[in-house]
């Protein structure tokens, strides 16, 4: 047994009290010190034993090679993440036949992923052995035919199968055939591997749920001389050498667990010796190390990581126990700092333990407690985490802090498939979202607040740029929502095509940022009276006093249209308290109550109404 | 504390088909084991591999198809 592990007792111990969380980092280092198929079979067997909570899935791997040696480590690799996978192998150089056979094993096994690891003497065989005796026509034709069949074997894949597909790319052959000379043709082994592998990027952008892997890059990445073994296979069948398991395992993790929903959407870091070398309270603003030389480089290279990551949509926050006062003058006046406070869409910085700091995050930003991954450098405060918050994504790092930036980088959790302009800009709205909290918290008194958020709202009507975004919000938002019905963007283009109906756009921007398209109301006129069939508001901007601003411009769109009376309903939910007093503080009379309390029926009289825009939000029509 | 090789071969297959370690002696034999079939023969010789460092030449892939055999050809203790 190697020293600072914990023995098998121990962690069988943990599970057994259901203390998963310290379980699963236990197994996680175990594996880590000795990743062997055996130990990767024991973390498999035992941490699906336990009480944590897992997801299954079927995981199906067609094959030109023996890949079995491979799939104990992915399974151990997925338990640990919470995936209970389950492999079906493929018949050896079958996967053609596979993909188009709509009655075989395959799918009778109905996967949720199809994993097709076919190496390059497979794929394009004349190129890895005819490459010297066949003219470039042929070659190239080989190869585009190649890529015509996989197109063809994915096509009928999908005319009966969901399945996420991961297309592993092709390696080059170690010694090319024309030796230098390769170099010098454009139809080489070399270019004609990348005219296969940008082939399959081409092809998995034209099919949704499709994904390449990419072997050659791993391959180059753990070293080509490694990561085969041509005797092996020879003899069994088996050309990948025992180095390349793991790093191609890890590879799969990373589309796998993004697939399965196993992603992190907040990443939490600790502060002394993770963003910075040193503790601040003792070694001050100016003794802590950040910088470009050793070991300052090592911090600074994982906040280089962290921006990354909030570019990709994952939220940052601080959990430290620290003076803020301190913390907060070395991301003012470090220069070296990469990050700064407005970087962070949450700030604990106290002398409270962690785990409340780990909750008060997850409510602030609204997530589960499985949505964060926490970095600390302290196995302490790491196993307090895991104790207490087993479902949090602990990320181990090394004692080495020029490890740590790819320690995060390369947690699966981090991956994602697909990025909208919503993920880019998460980040961004977050922390707008802390910034004007702050300002609150600092303002004399709520409408001073008000005044100096500097308030700007547009209103303008449905057209092709927004009816996504309003179906959406009528689909998304809960709670600012009075009547909680939901529209299709079919549906929303119908009530914008009725002559005797009006869909307001609110968007709001204040000095902060601009929130973008938060609120919609749907009226409908009946001669002297109109309804309000839908008014609802994104949380993101509640509590802004905008909707009254909102109402304000459809109570004077409602008396220039001669409307008199102004109906809405309130349609209580489990979720949409906020608007239950929407329209008894706006001088709506109640006049009907359903028997069940189901439906609520207010009316305002145009004529006596009194609904002003608030004097601090600046109202333009867009 | 050191193991015996028999111990860690043994710890190594019981791990491998998850097995419990008492039912496995050095009599044991590939016909006593069922998951121990053709393929469960190359990813035993792949873990014995990794829990040894040590790369086994074909023809003792081969011979190696009960556990005395194997502790032999990996040597004592």
């Amino acid at each position: 047994m190697e020293a600072g592990l914990p023995s098998r007792d121990t962690i069988e111990a943990h599970l057994a009290k259901g203390e998963y969380g310290v379980g699963r980092g236990m197994l996680a280092a175990l594996f880590e010190s000795k990743p062997t198929l055996a130990t990767a079979q024991y973390v498999t067997d035992r941490f699906l034993r336990s009480s944590a909570p897992r997801t299954p899935l079927k995981v199906a791997i067609l094959r030109s090679y023996t890949v079995e040696p491979m799939v104990p480590l992915l399974r151990a690799r997925a338990a640990l993440l919470g995936l209970d996978l389950s492999v079906h192998v493929g018949e050896f150089g079958a996967y053609n036949q596979e993909l188009l056979d709509a009655s075989g094993a395959l799918s009778e096994f109905a996967p949720d992923v199809v994993v097709v690891a076919v190496l390059t003497d497979s794929a394009i065989p004349d190129v890895w052995r005819r490459a010297t005796e066949l003219g470039p026509e042929a070659l190239v034709q080989h190869v585009d035919e190649a890529l015509a069949q996989v197109e063809r074997c994915l096509g009928r894949l999908r005319e009966r199968s969901k399945a996420h597909v991961i297309l592993h790319t092709l390696d080059r052959p170690m010694w090319l055939a024309a030796g230098l000379l390769d170099e010098q043709s454009p139809s080489g082994q070399v270019a004609l591997v990348q005219r296969y592998n940008d082939g399959l990027r081409r092809i998995a952008r034209g099919i949704r749920g499709v994904y390449v892997l990419d072997f050659e890059g791993v391959a180059a990445a753990h070293g080509r001389a490694r990561f085969y073994d041509p005797k092996k296979a020879l003899t069994m069948g088996m050309p990948l050498a025992h180095d390349a398991l793991l790093p191609l395992a890890d590879a799969h993790m990373r589309i796998i667990a993004p697939i399965a929903g196993k992603s992190a959407k907040v990443l939490v870091l600790d502060l002394d010796n993770t963003l910075w070398g040193g503790v601040v309270g003792e070694d001050g603003v100016f003794g802590v190390k950040i910088g470009s030389d050793y070991p300052g480089a090592g911090y600074q290279e994982l906040q280089r990581a962290a921006v990354d990551l909030s570019r990709r949509g994952i939220l940052l926050a601080i959990a430290s126990k620290n003076n803020p006062a301190d913390a907060e003058e070395v991301f003012a006046k470090r220069k070296e700092m990469v990050l700064r406070l407005d970087h962070f869409a949450a700030v604990q910085i106290h002398w409270n333990d962690k785990a409340t700091s780990l909750r008060a995050i997850a409510a602030e930003l609204n997530v589960g407690i499985d949505a964060l991954a926490f970095v600390d450098d302290n196995p302490v405060e790491r196993q307090r985490i895991e104790l207490e918050l087993p479902d949090v994504h602990v990320i181990s790092l090394p004692t080495d802090p020029i490890g740590y930036a790819a320690a995060v980088r390369s947690a699966p959790v981090f991956e994602r498939l697909t990025l909208s302009s919503e993920d880019k800009d998460r980040s961004k709205i977050y922390v707008e979202q802390r910034q004007r909290s702050e300002l609150e918290k600092g303002a004399a008194s709520v409408e001073d607040y008000y005044r100096s958020l500097q308030m700007v709202a547009t209103i303008s009507a449905v057209g092709p740029g927004n009816l996504a975004r309003v179906a959406q919000l009528t689909q998304k938002t809960n709670q600012f929502n009075l009547t909680t019905r939901r529209y299709s963007d079919q549906e929303i283009e119908l009530w914008a095509a009725r002559e005797d109906a009006r869909v307001f756009c609110l968007s709001v921007r204040d000095r902060f940022g601009d929130s973008g398209l938060v609120g919609v109301a749907i009226v409908s006129r009946t001669g002297g009276e109109a309804e309000i069939d839908s008014l609802l508001l994104s949380c993101r901007v509640i509590g802004r006093t905008v909707e009254t601003a909102m109402l304000a411009h459809i109570v004077a769109w409602a008396r220039d249209a001669g409307v008199r009376w102004l109906q809405g309903s309130f349609i209580p939910t489990k979720k949409n308290a906020p608007a239950s007093d929407f329209y008894a503080r706006h001088g709506f009379a109640r006049v009907e109550t359903s028997p069940d309390g189901d439906v609520q029926l207010f009316r305002l009289d145009v004529r006596e109404a009194d609904v002003r825009r608030p004097e601090w939000i600046v109202m333009e029509e867009g | 504390m050191t193991e015996t090789t028999f111990s860690r071969v043994r710890r190594t297959l019981s791990d491998l088909f998850s097995l419990s370690p008492d039912a496995i002696t050095v009599d044991t034999t590939q016909k006593d084991i069922e998951a121990w079939d053709s393929m469960g023969h190359l990813m035993f010789i792949e873990a014995l591999e990794q829990e040894f460092e040590t790369q086994f030449s074909p023809e003792n892939v081969e011979a190696m198809r009960d556990l005395g055999t194997i502790v032999r050809l990996l040597g004592a203790p």
